[in-house]
């Protein structure tokens, strides 16, 4: 159930901020265009996904994807 | 007992359009622009036009429509957080402009994308007092002057424009239902704005600011529960309304909160061509259906939210 969760976070992030769709969870944010706009993308799927609502904040640590996927598993 | 009897809204003729940002923002074409807000359009008023100038034009349009006179108004509330000087109230001179009785009463309220829901619930409580009939509601923004244009947080969303609402009491039917608000000041400072306050000399003043992944947070969180706090207190549920009519912040929230309540299917969206309207927003995309005869009634369940943090519910028969 998680690991299917984490590929609908990825999946939708790919589709909502218009990605390639080589993207995976491995992917620097910095090589993604990380920028305000994928911040509130990166919050509302989030929200969709795992039904947690993230702020601004909790996501300055991440590095990749993956480290936002984590933030559901606290 | 309350009624919404007619709205009209009034915008400046020059706009900004999403080729307009696109020269200052180069990462930001117009199609990103209008997939993520959901904006083509942005009214944007002239030097020396205030959002008082807006509401007294929407109030002429608004008598035009309506059987009620400006010489039956009783009481003129003007929401805006965007006045045209510290003192007086920009009420009185509208109320002067619109040639009100000296016996109307004329205050302005300081409330932003929550203000229309605030209005409604101080014209309705103003209609308690039985020698007052008609309550003459606007509201007006011109955040296009209180904007940094090459802050594309802000620049991308905000247009200008008002609206004016009659609210009479002259019905024996009770047409607009209870009310529930809420506020988090500890997240005031998410979106501010300097000018006008008091706070800080003038050359300090900064533009409007505006956090919007923490905005957007808020409320994912509040309104969600504001509304299903607002349903278990006055009995009824989602299925009762035949529209919601949220507070038009952007597309990209309003798709979010509408998803997440599971009623995509009666959540309006109405902000193509006006954009970010702040108080006036919700009287703007209601005003279609006010005005038009509807072949039976509509329940509209009405939401705002934002700057203060702040949030309000109420619900209207139409």
């Amino acid at each position: 159930m998680s690991i299917e969760k984490d590929n609908q976070f990825l999946k939708n992030f790919i589709d909502e901020a218009g990605l390639d769709e080589k993207t995976n969870l491995n992917s620097k944010l910095e090589d993604l265009g990380w920028d305000s706009l994928a911040v509130i993308t990166a919050i509302a799927v989030f929200d969709e996904v795992y039904s947690i609502t993230l702020n601004a904040e909790e996501l300055e640590g991440c590095t990749n994807l993956q480290d936002i996927v984590n933030l559901s598993k606290r | 007992m309350a009624k919404i009897l007619n709205i009209a809204s009034h915008f400046p003729k020059a706009k900004i359009t999403n080729e307009d940002l696109n020269k200052n923002f180069e990462n930001w074409t117009p199609e990103k622009i209008f997939n993520k807000t959901g904006i083509k359009n942005r009214a944007k008023s002239a030097d020396g036009e205030t959002a008082a100038d807006l509401a007294i034009i929407a109030a002429e349009k608004v008598f035009k429509l309506s059987n009620i006179s400006r010489d039956q108004i009783d009481m003129l509330i003007f929401v805006t957080q965007t006045q045209n000087q510290c003192l007086p109230t920009s009420a009185c001179e509208i109320h002067n402009h619109l040639g009100l009785r000296t016996g109307c009463g004329a205050f302005d309220v300081n409330q932003g994308c929550t203000g229309y829901i605030y209005g409604l619930f101080l014209a309705k409580k103003i209609l308690d007092n039985k020698s007052i009939r008609n309550v003459l509601l606007l509201t007006g923004d011109t955040y296009t002057k209180i904007i940094d244009e090459n802050n594309a947080n802000v620049a991308t969303l905000f247009g200008d424009g008002a609206s004016a609402t009659i609210v009479s009491s002259s019905i024996p039917n009770e047409c607009i239902g209870g009310f529930e608000f809420g506020t988090d000041g500890s997240k005031s400072n998410l979106l501010r704005c300097d000018y006008a306050g008091f706070k800080k000399s003038i050359k300090d003043w900064d533009s409007l600011f505006m956090d919007g992944a923490n905005i957007l947070t808020f409320t994912l969180s509040a309104v969600p529960k504001a509304i299903n706090t607002y349903l278990e207190n006055t009995n009824s549920s989602l299925e009762d309304y035949d529209f919601v009519i949220m507070h038009q912040a952007n597309k990209f929230i309003l798709e979010r909160l509408y998803k997440k309540l599971g009623i995509t299917d009666k959540g309006i969206i109405d902000l193509e061509e006006y954009g970010n309207t702040v108080s006036s927003s919700i009287p703007i995309a209601l005003e279609k259906y006010i005005n038009n005869d509807n072949k039976k009634v509509l329940n509209i369940l009405l939401v705002g939210f934002g700057v203060g943090l702040s949030w309000g519910v109420t619900s209207i028969k139409v």
